[in-house]
């Protein structure tokens, strides 16, 4: 059995150690805001925060985040900096298939976490890491700078 | 090392009781800090690491020609795609890395991007996935930290031999020090288990380890001239007693020395550091 804590509540699982943490998510526990993109750590799609900070989910096994905090899409409008990214994406029309986006947004408020006026470059670098295959980056970019303006 | 820690003499006079007092707790705190991170490694790494020492008849010519083949694997992408001036390279080719992450304060990264975000605690079974290391159960993927970068891109023959061998450049390792993390280290050791998809080393890990060992036993010559080394230095452990016993003087504390750094830092297995 391996214990951590999902979105704030204390969770258990008994699946094998090695187990990624986006199985554990979608197919043990059936939350399936965070998607399967590539499965091997490149596109972004399925990024998580560990303890405030990003991880893939598709490579991270289960046991690695034994007694820690585990954020996902579900719950990320519960925090501050979390709802002002929402609220940007929805004012930017951002989605367009809406594959990408719980780990663009999971991407964005780790970077507005770290950065709270993040310029045009560390918006590029930062974002670069979660691929979209609509090609919406520019109003990714413009999202993220609104949610920033809008956090200040 | 220890002279690092009898500074008490150019303190401020007006302050010289409060910095005494704060270096003394900061010193326990520090002794605390080391005794703990040496307990668990302690019990899990069993064996102690015995350097090798210099021969009394080094040979130059076996020392050069045991970096050169020390040299082959230095070079190669498995260890080259790390030491590198600023962002990391990336596969077989030594790319340019994908996300643009760059080395970051201690070689982990810098936050958003941290090298944990996409190397787990473990390779995956899947080729083009980041590899993955684990160091004390989290994800343990780094490279040399800011302040030594360790560079050798561009770097051969003995112009990378006196960048690896200086402890001004090598992260302020001995010879001794040297040996202890290339032939212990996981993330060494790494190097050689690397996962599906891309090459290993041009000697396998015990050939290197033998050939670390043939250099510094030989007197670690770098080139032709230059006088071989008599002294390998100090090991680790050596280096951490010391510390912690400039710091346990300082702090007061009565415990001896043996006990605070049993086997940890002598261990045959290393968790790598930046």
């Amino acid at each position: 059995m391996i214990s951590f804590r999902l979105n704030g509540q204390a969770q258990q699982v008994d699946v094998p150690g090695d187990t990624p943490v986006l199985w554990v998510l979608r197919d043990t526990l059936g939350m399936t805001g965070t998607k399967f993109g590539c499965g091997v750590a490149v596109c972004g799609a399925c990024t998580v925060h560990v303890d405030g900070e990003q991880r893939r989910a598709c490579v991270t096994p289960i046991e690695s985040v034994a007694g820690q905090q585990i954020t996902t899409i579900e719950a990320i409008g519960g925090d501050r900096i979390g709802q002002a990214v929402q609220e940007a994406w929805v004012k930017h029309d951002v989605v367009q298939c809406g594959y990408c986006q719980s780990g663009q947004i999971m991407a964005a408020v780790a970077l507005l976490r770290h950065r709270p006026q993040p310029s045009d470059a560390d918006i590029d670098a930062a974002m670069s890491a979660n691929l979209c295959r609509c090609g919406t980056y520019v109003r990714i970019h413009a999202a993220v700078k609104d949610a920033a303006r809008s956090l200040a | 090392m220890g002279d690092r820690f009898a500074a008490d003499v150019s303190m401020p006079a007006s302050c010289r009781l409060a910095c005494s007092a704060a270096l003394a707790a900061l010193g326990a705190v520090v002794v605390a800090g080391l005794m703990a991170a040496a307990a668990p490694a302690s019990a899990a790494d069993g064996a102690a690491f015995q350097p090798t020492p210099i021969s009394a008849t080094p040979n130059r010519q076996e020392g050069l020609a045991a970096f050169a083949q020390l040299e082959r694997v230095l070079l190669h992408p498995r260890c080259l795609n790390c030491h590198v001036p600023n962002a990391p390279l990336q596969g077989d080719f030594s790319r340019v890395h994908y996300p643009p992450v760059q080395r970051g304060a201690d070689g982990k990264g810098v936050a958003p991007l941290q090298c944990a975000t996409c190397h787990s605690t473990r390779n995956s079974p899947f080729q083009h996935t980041p590899p993955g290391l684990e160091t004390d159960g989290k994800p343990g993927w780094h490279m040399p930290p800011e302040t030594m970068k360790m560079s050798w891109l561009g770097l051969k023959g003995a112009a990378l031999c006196k960048v690896f061998r200086e402890p001004a450049t090598n992260g302020h390792r001995s010879l001794a020090m040297i040996e202890q993390h290339l032939v212990t280290d996981h993330l060494v050791a790494w190097g050689w288990q690397p996962g599906p998809g891309r090459a290993l080393p041009p000697l396998d890990k015990a050939a290197f380890d033998t050939q670390v060992r043939a250099w510094i036993r030989n007197g670690a010559p770098c080139d032709a001239t230059e006088p071989l080394r008599k002294s390998i230095g100090s090991t680790k452990a050596a280096s951490t007693r010391e510390v912690v016993e400039h710091l346990r003087a300082m702090a007061g504390a009565a415990a001896p020395a043996d006990t605070l750094i049993p086997t940890s830092a002598t261990a045959t297995v290393s968790r790598s550091q930046p």
